[in-house]
């Protein structure tokens, strides 16, 4: 710091010193202002893919699936659904504050109009079926020749947020 | 001429100066980082409540063979930022989940899920990075966990 022939100080280094940092400054709260913008604008998106990936999973591992008996044991097949007991949207765990719409199968919950704007989480599927329980032999019988038991269904599972 | 009472006055203005500027930028620098890190906070709150449920929810399979024994265990995310823990209470019910956060930040976040009471069997109040234990209550049948 010195001073000039008129008296004042000359403090280029401060000056430069203090650009440095409101510049400094700029530069993180465009950073901070991207990353929360990006934080709030995705959050939603990602939840929902969470959501609808869930059902989709729970779709194919639901409680109502065809099982397989035989004398001592019985046991659900995955990727399977007995028609006969359908879904509901509580099930396949869709939240109260999300709509969806299922073709291919009754999901009781699941009839809700397809709004033509928004985020939509969208699957499409293809599932085993069948109309009762199947015996161990019946099974083994499907899965080497086929069988009229088992046929199968495809559809599309959608999900979105609600109002 | 310069006299030594003017140097000192200006020398006073250009402290005052940088007092107050660092003031202000730290504050504004303060607020910023705060705010970065309660939208880093929300990002986590809302996996812990989408990976707690996801958990939940697939105890359902086992739930439906009434001949499965079976015991599963399942750490809940902790909220963490730059490497401080940040403590939250999770409040269940049949039909949401309540994230309180209560440190730095103060808030809370509502979810919606299904958990039936007919299936389940759930402690009201877990708190993140806990474990916790599901098994099959052979007294009711029901899903327990805590």
């Amino acid at each position: 710091m010195r001073l000039n022939n008129k008296g004042q100080m000359v403090v280029l280094d401060v000056l430069f010193a203090i650009t440095i940092m409101i510049l400094a400054f700029l530069l993180l709260f465009k950073f901070s202002e991207t990353e929360i913008y990006r934080s709030n604008s995705q959050r939603p998106i990602d939840k929902l893919n969470r959501v609808g990936d869930l059902s989709y999973s729970l779709l194919f591992n639901s409680p109502n699936a065809c099982l397989v008996t035989d004398l001592q044991n019985k046991f659900y097949l995955s990727g399977t659904i007995n028609t006969t007991n359908p879904l509901t949207k509580e099930m396949l765990a869709i939240p109260s504050d999300y709509n969806c719409n299922v073709t291919g199968l009754t999901v009781t919950g699941c009839s809700s109009v397809v709004p033509t704007t928004g985020d939509i989480y969208v699957r499409n599927f293809k599932i085993a079926t069948c109309t009762a329980d199947l015996s161990k032999q019946k099974y083994l019988d499907c899965i080497e020749s086929g069988c009229s038991e088992i046929s199968s269904a495809s559809g599309t599972l959608r999900i979105w947020k609600g109002n | 001429m310069v006299k030594k009472g003017q140097v000192s006055i200006e020398l006073l203005l250009v402290l005052l100066f940088l007092i107050a500027f660092i003031y202000v930028y730290n504050t504004l620098a303060e607020q910023t980082v705060y705010s970065l890190e309660l939208a880093k906070v929300k990002e986590q709150t809302s996996d812990v409540y989408l990976s707690l449920n996801e958990f939940l929810q697939f105890q359902r399979s086992v739930f439906a063979d009434s001949n499965v024994k079976y015991t599963s265990k399942y750490k809940i995310p902790e909220i963490n930022v730059a490497s401080k823990k940040v403590p939250c209470k999770i409040s269940l019910s049949d039909t949401n989940m309540v994230i309180d956060i209560n440190s730095t930040w103060i808030f809370f976040e509502a979810f919606n899920l299904s958990l039936p009471t007919t299936i389940y069997e759930l402690s009201s109040e877990f708190s993140c990075g806990q474990e916790i234990t599901c098994f099959k209550n052979p007294a009711n049948n029901k899903i327990k966990c805590n």
